[in-house]
């Protein structure tokens, strides 16, 4: 599968404003022009995978700072010993459960961001999950998501297509909703299938085959609901069809672990190689809301989200793939510093994100927060989550951030340039 | 009748010498209701428009029969408190009512005013705001307005509790101006303010609305212009007087009823009907669906079907004894469970109904119906057959089309489609590959 | 389901009349698998004569089906047989099936397998008539079928590449292969001429000692009987039918000992018997429960002792479940019963079960209290707890625990009622309902404790869960959890009264499921509204929902009990179905 025959969006380079440019209205185009004048990179047919961690990570669990006797004092019982830790540096560490990730790091392809939040941390669930969603911790707006937004800003998303998947959710996650553009859900790919017609085989062939012709008819009035409508049924047929050889011709290039993460990011996988122009993946893992017995709950989740990224990467790689691929995951919180009295963690705040690929800036990006100077017995958050969102969209998707996100964020830098 | 005389696009349509024909019939059923079936269009057809017209605005007697079915499964929705037989219970109606406009206009009322089941978890409560919409289904917007602001589950939906003297909660305010009467751009943040403050204290206590006037704030407030010591119906009362409420109206009106994107001057045409019959619907419709406007080729096979149009249309048309589950579940999968909205802003509708996720689904729908009784038996094809004499394959075709799509069939397509006709096996497997075939066209999404 | 039941029913009416050898006489030894049929004449009979059938069509799935495409097909075929046979396609399978009829496969399922079909005609006349009936066909059909008379009074076709048929006075043998058949009905067409020495050479299936084994242990005068050779399968499907480790935890605990005990019987087998008022459906398998491992042996009551606590003596019983499981044992040995994909389950259910049991280890604190016995009852229940009723009518249910150690277990018990009840009054204050306090009396001498509305909710439509106001109380070692406070008066009295607990000897039963017919229709018929609705919904009119129901309750009635055992014998275990009706 040869890259440079994919169709995929230039959204900055200048041919690709040139050629959209008529369709789009001024003030994105001034936008899109900006951002090339500011000499952005060239981002063609780059993939971000977001993995969500639902639930309230126990992000000092996760990312452990070893190094400083708070933490032991804080975790008597669910602290990990410091000859278990997987070092990064002389301060953080890995959780034991992180051997891939750990691996991956080695291979300058992690880039661990600490102290990510936001003002006012909300420790609902509901509400949290909701602001990293839409990015807007200051008003309860839920129309649209951030990466649907930045869709909005894709006239090849506005006109169709699959610029985005969701996998494995129930509903599309709001993250992804927009009011302009379609994101399919894919709930589970034995679901995305045309049913075959009535009849005997052959007359399902000529059933589909007709299908097939009539919906690629041009319409009479072009850009009417009659050519939106051919146009879409098109479109679905033809990647319906293409699900479908994907299915047939992707060989795993790496074993997947049995797991229900694995088994999304193994799809995912298989979508990119069968190269169905997806620039958006989303899929979550949920379970992280771990009040009591933390520790074996916790660990299972840790090495499924460790294993499930290292078999992706690995499969990819094999494929040729893992260049154009960066996995970020977040959750809605991390949590309080000291463990409760039923050996868990309750709603925190401030916590890492991690971003995976061979596209990063590897290594550990910002201090630990400081494990005395609480607010509310909760981390400090000293990066705003919507900085990790604007190097995600600007520095490695190429949408202008900008706009997506109401006002102008400093990137962290976690991007290769 | 007395034909509303006016000029412009709501002038009555003349049928000219041809005359009213039953793609015109049809034409005004699809909108009007949820779907046609073949009869439906010839007893329109025979009766004319103005008879139909009539029967579709004025309210006729329902069947005993299908009372008691209704009453059965209304309390089987409050017996269960479940989603699924509320959504059943509005199923039954929207299919089996003899006032099918009533029923689209209550879903109209559903979609503006949209509350979900998700956050107030009340059956009860869920029927009675859907008694209330049916009430004032083709009756008095401005009249729906304020009772509205007292329903217990808008109360919930919005918040009414948490809006309180010194802490005023703007989410319903909002949602008056912005979704329920006015629309964005006519109204500033401080009029959202101070409109706040004036439904202060509308709470709901045992399920029921109650002023709390402790928690209301009696002070001085500026809303939209006018200053006085306003209460909620007061805010209510200034914004149905602005024009654009009116103008909000038509909009939903006109997009529901007749074209995607009506043009400012069909929009003010229809809003100053809406004015001068005092935000009573029913002569506002009447003069509407009798139009010019209507009946234009513009305003054909214009609107992309909804998923209730396409599925509850399907059924109407082809499918003898619906099953109501199976069919609420289809509509949620294909984004539109009855009582529970996406969003305060209900279904936007139009293109956003269609993705490919959605597509597919259509078109797994079309062949489930053609090819299993999973949302109810086909009807009998051989008698149509037999009735409409659909010797051939083109009859077939011509037939099914008809009945089917709104717009006249494409040359290139019908070609396609006799063909497609002529390489069954057998008359059985041909009507019924044949409608498979149409139920998936881009065509048959288009009402 | 409903139709299920019809067809079940149908099944039930049937008497049978007598029994005459076992058909599996006429098959040969090595069958991989067998059915036989005794006497189904009787039953097409019995179905006839009830007028099931026009009863059948007359509901709205019987005109349903007549109004499908493929059922006007089969009625056409129908019609065609009849014709050409001169009889009613019941009559034609009364003559040709009514009698012994023996179906074998041989061979390895792999590959392709062969079957013999054997019958014993016992209707003379109709035979005749229709051998006589047959011949032109025959004729008509030369150049693909060769006709032979190997012996007097038979007639042998052989069709190429599918087999042969042999037509006798009063037999028929088909057999895709024809040596095989030939052994067949060389030895029929000897008996019925009259020629013994060839009988003898013939080793019928019937006599196979793992047939036997099964066939043994049928019920009485069965009208069908199937065998299959487990360890004939063993071959083809790799070393065992079912895998040895489940990635069910529930499965395993529910039917992981019978389904061992199966794969490692020779054979099993299945016998279905019908009398006047009461059917039995029996499925065997040898073996020794000895051999088990200690994981699945716990499954079974240990030996000697009767095992599955009767059903308390309440008069209202609708129905229940009772089990006898050495729970601790089978939870400790779980990495040897389950897929390693299934464990970690058990980790998140002891650490969600520890939220609701603060302090405490599921394995160490709470398996160890708990006895063998669990029993879980279904009964009427009354509202006296509330102001009104709830929309859906469930029955009162209690889950009746035997304890080890009662006074430990009936603590910890009451923690986790005490605890539970605090989350769900919380739950209940979220969503604006009345919360309960727990409060306790005392009725025959034992504490009951109880969660009682200080506000009672008011009103027809009750939520579901209002269905549930906790009781619970503890009787000699029986802990007694019930979703309602009347219900658990109701076991107490039954528990106390003397002599309760004398049962009378009887096999031991790992597990034992009953439900009355008549008691589970007044429980559904509360609801009677809710399933003309279900019914309205499907599709139909009101009129047809209306007797839908009707049906569906006059079934229920008509059917005294049902119930469902499994056994343990020391010659294996069984799986029993029993049913009676009026």
């Amino acid at each position: 599968m040869a890259g440079n025959r994919r169709i995929f969006l230039t959204r900055c380079g200048t041919a690709g404003v040139a050629s959209v440019g008529v369709s789009m209205p001024g003030i994105w185009r001034s936008a899109v022009n900006a951002a090339g004048l500011l000499g952005m990179p060239n981002t063609k047919g780059r993939v971000l995978v977001v993995v969500e961690m639902a639930g309230g990570n126990d992000g000092l669990n996760t990312v452990i700072p070893f190094a400083d006797d708070t933490y032991y004092k804080a975790r008597p019982v669910l602290a990990v010993p410091k000859d278990r830790v997987l070092k990064l540096n002389s301060a953080v560490a890995l959780h034991p459960k992180l051997g891939d990730l750990r691996t991956l790091f080695d291979d300058s392809q992690v880039a661990v961001i600490q102290g990510v939040g936001y003002p006012k941390p909300d420790r609902s669930h509901f509400r949290s999950m909701d602001i990293w969603h839409t990015a807007r911790p200051e008003s309860v707006d839920l129309r649209d998501g951030w990466l649907g937004r930045a869709l909005e800003r894709d006239p090849k998303a506005l006109a169709g297509g699959v610029p985005a998947l969701a996998l494995g959710s129930e509903k599309l996650p709001l993250a992804l909703l927009s009011g302009r553009v379609n994101v399919p859900n894919v709930q589970s790919m034995d679901a995305y299938k045309l049913l075959p017609g009535p009849g005997d085989q052959s007359a399902q062939a000529r059933a589909k085959q007709t299908l097939r012709e009539v919906v690629a008819l041009k319409a009479t009035e072009a850009g009417g609901e009659l050519d939106f409508l051919r146009r879409t049924a098109d479109v679905t047929l033809t990647s319906v069809d293409r699900l479908g050889e994907v299915a047939k011709a992707y060989k795993s290039g790496a074993t997947y672990p049995e797991t229900g993460l694995a088994r999304k990011l193994q799809v995912v996988a298989r979508l990119i190689a069968g190269d169905m122009g997806t620039q958006i993946f989303y899929v979550s893992l949920g379970g992280f809301d771990t009040h009591s017995r933390q520790q074996p709950v916790h660990e299972l989740l840790l090495a499924e989200l460790s294993g499930a990224i290292a078999a992706f990467l690995k499969d990819l790689k094999s494929h040729k793939l893992a260049d154009r691929v960066m996995v970020a995951t977040f959750s809605e919180f991390g949590r309080r510093v000291d463990e409760n009295g039923s050996l868990g963690t309750d709603h925190g705040a401030a916590s890492q994100m991690f971003c995976i690929g061979p596209g990063v800036k590897p290594g550990v990006t910002g201090a630990h927060p400081s494990l005395t100077d609480l607010v509310d017995g909760d981390l400090k958050h000293h990066t705003d989550f919507r900085q990790v969102y604007a190097a995600l969209l600007q520095n490695w998707l190429g949408y202008p951030a900008e706009p997506v996100l109401g006002k102008g964020f400093q990137p962290v830098d976690c991007v290769k340039g | 009748m007395i034909p509303t005389v006016s000029a412009g696009p709501l002038a009555p349509h003349d049928f000219g010498p041809a005359g009213w024909s039953p793609a015109d019939a049809a034409h005004l059923l699809r909108r009007a209701q949820y779907g046609a079936s073949a009869l439906d269009i010839n007893r329109a057809h025979k009766a004319g428009p103005l008879a139909t017209l009539e029967r579709l605005c004025v309210p006729q007697p329902e069947e005993p029969q299908f009372e008691r079915e209704s009453a059965l499964l209304r309390q089987t929705a409050l017996d269960t408190g479940s989603t699924t037989n509320l959504q059943a219970w509005w199923l039954h109606r929207m299919l089996h009512s003899a006032n099918p406009l009533v029923e689209k206009m209550t879903f109209l009322w559903h979609n503006l005013f949209a509350t979900s089941n998700d956050k107030v978890k009340d059956a009860a409560l869920m029927l009675a705001q859907n008694d209330l919409f049916r009430a004032q289904a083709l009756g008095d917007y401005a009249r729906l307005l304020h009772q509205i602001a007292r329903d217990p589950a808008m109360l919930i939906w919005l918040d009414g509790n948490a809006n309180r003297r010194r802490h005023p909660n703007e989410n319903f305010a909002r949602e008056v101006m912005e979704l329920f009467s006015l629309g964005v751009g006519n109204y500033t943040e401080k009029d959202i303010q101070e409109a706040a403050r004036c439904f202060t204290g509308w709470h709901m206590r045992d399920g029921e609305f109650w002023f709390n006037d402790i928690q209301h704030d009696t002070g001085s407030k500026t809303v939209l212009g006018s200053t006085g010591k306003f209460d909620g119906d007061a805010v209510i009362d200034i914004c149905l007087n602005q024009p654009a409420c009116p103008r909000f109206i038509a909009i939903r009106l006109l997009k529901t009823f007749v074209i995607p994107e009506p043009d400012s001057k069909t929009i003010q045409a229809v809003a100053d009907s809406i004015t001068k019959n005092k935000f009573i619907l029913r002569p506002v419709l009447r003069e509407l669906l009798a139009s010019r406007l209507f009946f234009s080729p513009q305003t054909r096979a214009a609107i992309i079907k909804s998923p209730l149009d396409l599925v509850l249309g399907t059924q109407r048309a082809l499918v003898s004894a619906p099953k109501l589950e199976p069919t609420a579940k289809c509509l949620d999968d294909l984004g539109q469970a009855l009582f529970m909205p996406p969003t305060v802003k209900g279904w936007e509708g139009g293109r956003l109904w269609i993705s490919s996720t959605t597509y597919l689904l259509r078109a797994n729908f079309a062949t489930e119906i053609s090819t299993q009784p999973k949302y109810g038996p086909l009807i009998d094809l051989d008698a149509q057959s037999s009735q409409h004499q659909l010797d051939t394959p083109a009859q077939a075709v011509d037939h099914y089309a008809r009945l089917l799509l709104a717009a006249e069939l494409d040359a290139k397509l019908k070609t396609r489609l006799v063909s497609l006709a002529s390489s069954a096996d057998s008359p059985g497997n041909r009507d019924r590959g044949l409608l498979h075939l149409l139920l998936a066209l881009p065509e048959y999404q288009l009402m | 389901m409903r139709r299920l039941f019809v067809s079940l029913c149908t099944v039930c009416l049937i008497t049978m009349a007598c029994r005459a050898g076992d058909p599996a006489e006429m098959l040969p030894t090595g069958a991989i698998a067998s059915i036989q049929l005794n006497n189904l004449a009787s039953l097409i009979d019995r179905v006839e004569k009830a007028g099931l059938i026009e009863a059948f069509y007359s509901t709205p799935q019987g005109i349903e089906l007549l109004k499908r495409p493929d059922f006007k097909k089969a009625l056409a075929v129908k019609a065609i047989v009849e014709q050409q046979t001169g009889m009613p396609v019941l009559e034609l399978a009364k003559t040709l099936a009514g009698g012994e009829v023996a179906l074998g496969m041989y061979g390895k399922l792999a590959a392709q397998p062969e079957f013999i079909l054997a019958a014993r005609i016992k209707n003379r006349d109709q035979w005749d008539q229709f051998r006589k009936r047959l011949q032109p066909f025959l004729d008509l059909a030369e150049g693909q079928v060769s006709l032979s008379s190997p012996a007097k009074g038979v007639t042998l076709v052989s069709i190429q590449k599918v087999g042969s048929i042999a037509l006798g006075n009063d037999w028929l043998v088909a057999g895709t292969q024809a040596a095989a058949a030939q052994s067949v009905w060389q030895r029929l067409a000897n008996d019925q001429n009259g020629i013994d020495a060839a009988k003898n050479t013939f080793k019928a299936l019937a006599a196979d000692p793992d047939y036997q084994s099964v066939r043994k242990q049928s019920g009485d005068q069965p009208v069908i009987t199937a065998y299959l050779a487990t360890k004939a399968l063993k071959g083809p499907l790799g070393n065992r039918l079912i895998p040895s480790k489940m990635d069910n935890p529930l499965a395993s605990l529910w039917f992981g000992g019978l389904v061992e005990m199966a794969a490692r019987s020779p054979a099993v087998g299945a016998s279905l018997t019908v009398r006047d008022n009461d059917f039995d459906l029996r499925v065997v398998a040898p073996g020794e429960l000895g051999k088990l491992d200690a994981g699945r042996r716990a499954l079974f009551p240990p030996d000697g002792k009767p095992g599955t606590i009767p059903f308390p003596a309440i008069p209202t019983l609708i129905g229940g479940i009772s089990f006898d499981r050495d729970i601790a044992t089978w939870y400790t040995n779980r990495e040897q019963l389950l897929e390693s994909n299934a464990l970690p389950g058990f980790d998140q259910f002891e650490t969600g079960l520890a939220n609701i049991l603060p302090g405490k280890d599921f394995a160490k604190d709470v398996l160890s209290v708990l006895g063998r016995g669990i029993t879980v009852v279904a009964a009427p229940q009354d509202y006296s707890h509330l102001d009104g009723t709830p929309g859906v009518k469930l029955p009162g249910f209690a889950v009746i625990i035997d304890l080890a150690k009662p006074k430990e277990g009936a603590n910890l018990l009451n923690l986790f009622l005490q605890t539970l009840s605090a989350i769900l009054n919380i739950e209940a204050g979220q969503q604006g309902r009345q919360p309960w306090v727990m409060t306790s009396e005392t009725h025959q001498g034992v504490q009951v404790t109880f969660a009682d509305y200080l506000n009672k909710p008011k009103g027809k439509d009750l939520p579901v869960v209002n269905n549930f106001t906790p009781a619970a109380a503890l009787v000699g070692n029986k802990y007694l959890l019930c979703s309602s406070k009347g219900l658990c008066k109701q076991l107490i009295d039954a528990y106390t009264k003397p002599g309760s607990d004398a049962s009378t000897p009887q096999p031991a039963k790992a597990e034992d499921w009953a439900v009355s017919g008549p008691r589970l229709a007044d429980a559904l018929m509360l609801n009677r509204g809710l399933l003309e609705a279900g019914g309205i919904k499907n599709g139909r009119t009101e009129q047809q929902a209306k007797e839908e129901v009707q049906v569906l309750e006059n079934a229920l009635r008509k059917v005294e009990k049902v119930r469902l055992g499994s056994l343990s014998h020391p010659w294996g275990i069984e799986v029993r179905l029993e049913g009676s009706w009026k």
